[in-house]
């Protein structure tokens, strides 16, 4: 039986965990102790046989049909590689601008073709007659509502230029208009629903010097343009 | 297994031919790896050949986050041991078969034989009553030739760590097989 004071020496020597001082310390022992030394001994074989065990446990590669083998079920679960994050987030997005796209064009295709969504309960009413119309000198412009069809407004109405309204807006426009035909709105004064806008646009003119340019040398563009 | 790097078909389904090409380059060591980490658990060729494809696979499929190389074996490495872990929970059984061999690392003739297979038997066993974490590092240190750096690498853990599991697998083991070698008073 090994020294008391060295057994528990031995084992750690054997298993390569003694600090080296320490190791020192026990071959010396060693040198003059044959109990201590058939442990060491002993204890080494019994070290190099689990060492070899075990490596023997896990040794050996698998079969030559191992690749062939893989890839054949990658291939057939057509595993891809998994997205890139931007990938993800690319297809995503492309995925929601086609339903939006659909959507679009869906609701397009009920409406008959007319994108204004404001007048689509207006689909089964007919068009409103031409003296709804109201004129408006001070603006200079014809308010006429908006055609359930789009057509040319100059075609329409000869030289007069038209404005198409909403007609969710319109009753607002002809009220508006007809204030400024009878003189009971000056322009001045706005009215924002039932509010008094308290202080108005101010529209003064801007004064803009002529441009100072570096030299007076003709330019090849000068003459037209009006010059520089 | 170097032959496999080239030979992957180009009709694999990819959306990263990058990542393709890395992942071929794995395979010219990765499945050997994955296939000796399961046959520690396993002892069985077949059955561990069957995890390491599995460990592969699904290598495969999260090869995104996997491209570091020794990220991509730390990873395979637990795949491989839960998956032959979960295996043998399945089968609900401890033993192992027989592991067909005609010779082993022990002798030549029939007695030496014989008598390498009992103690590979009984090293087996001993291995087996080890805890999981030190069976693990008992295992890939036997992979690695016992470099304790390379498996701490593979486990994510400090060398000091590793070196302490080690020495505490080895030393428990010894003790039980300390009579394969008679007189041994292994303390």
């Amino acid at each position: 039986m090994a020294c008391e004071k060295y057994s528990s020496r031995v084992t750690d020597a054997v298993l390569g965990a003694l600090p080296s001082s320490e190791h020192a310390e026990l071959i010396a022992h060693l040198g003059g102790c044959d109990a201590c030394r058939t442990a060491y001994q002993r204890g080494g074989e019994v070290a190099a046989l689990l060492d070899r065990g075990v490596s023997s446990l896990v040794e050996g590669a698998p079969s030559s049909a191992f690749a062939a083998r893989l890839r054949a079920r990658i291939a057939e679960e057509h595993v891809p590689l998994r997205w890139t994050r931007g990938t993800r987030v690319a297809a995503t997005a492309g995925a929601f601008a086609l339903a939006g796209a659909l959507l679009v064009a869906a609701i397009h295709a009920v409406r008959g073709g007319n994108p204004a969504p404001a007048i689509a309960w207006k689909a089964l009413a007919p068009a409103p007659p031409v003296a709804e119309s109201v004129r408006a000198p001070a603006l200079g412009i014809l308010v006429r509502p908006r055609p359930r069809r789009v057509v040319n407004a100059r075609a329409s109405h000869g030289d007069e230029p038209a404005v198409l309204i909403d007609p969710s807006q319109l009753a607002a426009v002809k009220e508006f208009a007809r204030a400024l035909a009878a003189g009971r709105m000056d322009g001045k004064e706005l009215v924002s629903g039932q509010r008094k806008i308290e202080t108005p646009l101010q529209i003064r003119e801007l004064k803009i010097p002529p441009l100072q340019t570096a030299a007076e040398e003709s330019h090849p563009l000068a003459e037209d343009y009006g010059g520089l | 297994m170097n032959a496999c790097a080239g030979d992957l078909p180009g009709s694999l389904v990819t959306s990263d031919a990058s990542l393709q090409r890395e992942f071929e380059e794995r395979l010219s060591d990765c499945p050997t790896l994955a296939y000796r980490v399961a046959l520690g658990v396993l002892r069985n060729p077949a059955e561990a050949e069957d995890v390491a494809q599995d460990a592969m696979l699904r290598a495969y499929r999260n090869f995104h986050r996997l491209r570091d190389r020794d990220r991509f074996r730390a990873w395979l490495v637990r795949t491989a041991w839960r998956l032959a872990l979960d295996r043998i929970r399945a089968a609900g059984r401890r033993e192992r078969r027989e592991r067909v061999a005609t010779e082993n690392c022990f002798g030549g003739d029939v007695e030496t034989i014989a008598a390498g297979r009992e103690i590979e038997e009984q090293v087996a066993a001993a291995l087996d009553q080890l805890p999981e974490k030190l069976r693990l590092v008992m295992v890939l240190a036997a992979i690695e030739g016992y470099n304790t750096r390379e498996v701490a690498t593979l486990l994510g853990l400090p060398e000091g760590t590793v070196k302490s599991r080690l020495f505490t697998a080895r030393k428990r083991m010894a003790e039980s097989l300390k009579w394969l070698v008679k007189n041994t008073p292994v303390e």
